[in-house]
C-alpha cells in the first residue's frame, strides 16, 4: 500500500505542478498570479524586471521542468532529487503568499483565520511541501542504492 | 568499499513525512472549520450526479456542518498516529473517501475549464486548481493509511 501511495503522491505532484505550470503560459493565469506576486515583499521586485506575462512564463518553465524531473525518478533518481528540491522551494514560496496576500481571510466569515477559496487553495501546499520533501529523500535513497549496486558490480569485475 | 551518504536522506524523509501528515491535518481541520462559518461546498455538490440528492434530505447548512465535522474528525484521527495508529488508520480512510469526493467534482462542476491553450485545458485557479491538488492529498492519505496500519501491527504484536 505504501508503494501505491508513493506513486500516487509522486505522480499526483507531477500532474499538479505540470498542469499548473503549463497554464502559466496563458494570460489568464499570468494575471491570476499577479495579486499574489505583487503583494509579496520578497517577490514584487520581479515585476520591475519582467513583464507580468514574461515572469509567468519563466515560472511555467520552472514548474514544467520540475514536473519532468520529478517524473524521471525510476531512471535518474539523482536528477529527480533536483526536481524535488525545486518543488520544495516553489511550495515555500506559495505558502509565503498566505501571509502576504490581502484577501486570504474570508470577509463573509469575519476574516482570517476563516480562509477564502484562495486561502484554501494556498494552504493545501503545506501538505504538498511535505510530499516534495519526501520525494527528495526517496530519490536520494534510490540514487545511493543505485550507486552501491554500481560499485559492487565494479568491485566484482 | 562503501558509499558515504552525502545528505542524510532518512532525516529529510522523516521531516517530509511529518510535514505531509500534519500538513494534511492542518488542511483538513482548517477547511473543515471553514464549513461552519461560510458555505461554499454547495456549488460543487449541487452539480454532482453522485451527491446532489443530499439536498433533498438536508439543508445546505446541515450538509456543510456534516462535511465540516467529518473533515475535523478525520484530521484529529490522523493526528493521533503516534499514540493510536489504528484510530489514525480510520481517519486516513475517511480522508481518502473525502478526497475521492472532491476529485469527482473535477468532472462534474461546470465552468472549471476556462478554455483551452492548444491541447491543455485551462483550469481556473478556483475551484479547478484547488480541486486538482487533492490528487496529491489523496496520495498522502493512502500513505498515512498504510503507515498507520504498519504501526498498528508492530505495536499490536
Amino acid at each position: 500500500m505504501s508503494r501505491i501511495a508513493g506513486h500516487l503522491a509522486r505522480y499526483g505532484l507531477v500532474i499538479v505542478i505540470g498542469w499548473i505550470g503549463l497554464l502559466k503560459f496563458t494570460s489568464y493565469e499570468a494575471q491570476g498570479i499577479q495579486p499574489l506576486v505583487e503583494h509579496s515583499p520578497v517577490m514584487s521586485w520581479l515585476y520591475g524586471v519582467f513583464s507580468v506575462s514574461t515572469f509567468s512564463a519563466l515560472l511555467g518553465v520552472l514548474e514544467v521542468g520540475t514536473a519532468v524531473l520529478l517524473a524521471v525518478r525510476p531512471w535518474w533518481p539523482r536528477t529527480s532529487a533536483v526536481g524535488s528540491l525545486i518543488a520544495v522551494g516553489l511550495f515555500i514560496a506559495t505558502i509565503s503568499f498566505l501571509f502576504t496576500t490581502p484577501g486570504i481571510g474570508e470577509p463573509a466569515a469575519g476574516g482570517f483565520p476563516a480562509l477564502s477559496m484562495t486561502g484554501q487553495f494556498l494552504i493545501k501546499d503545506v501538505a504538498l511541501l511535505g510530499i516534495a520533501a519526501w520525494t527528495l529523500a526517496e530519490a536520494l535513497q534510490a540514487g545511493r542504492a543505485a550507486e552501491r549496486t554500481r560499485v559492487a558490480r565494479r568491485v566484482r569485475v | 568499499m562503501t558509499v558515504e551518504p552525502a545528505v542524510p536522506a532518512h532525516r529529510i524523509a522523516t521531516i517530509g513525512q511529518a510535514v505531509a501528515r500534519y500538513g494534511l491535518v492542518v488542511v483538513l481541520a482548517w477547511i473543515g472549520l471553514g464549513k461552519f462559518v461560510k458555505m461554499e461546498a454547495h456549488v460543487l455538490i449541487e452539480h454532482s450526479p453522485l451527491m446532489s440528492w443530499i439536498y433533498q434530505l438536508l439543508s445546505h447548512h446541515a450538509v456543510a456542518a456534516a462535511l465540516g465535522t467529518a473533515e475535523i474528525v478525520a484530521a484529529a484521527l490522523i493526528a493521533v498516529r503516534p499514540v493510536w495508529p489504528r484510530l489514525s488508520a480510520v481517519g486516513s480512510v475517511m480522508a481518502v473517501v473525502l478526497f475521492l469526493g472532491t476529485l469527482s467534482f473535477l468532472f462534474t462542476t461546470p465552468g472549471l475549464v476556462a478554455g483551452h491553450a492548444g491541447p491543455v485545458p485551462i483550469l481556473g485557479a478556483l475551484p479547478g486548481q484547488f480541486l486538482l491538488k487533492d490528487l496529491v492529498l489523496i496520495g498522502v492519505s493512502i500513505w498515512t493509511l498504510g503507515d498507520a496500519l504498519g504501526g498498528g501491527r508492530s505495536n499490536g504484536s
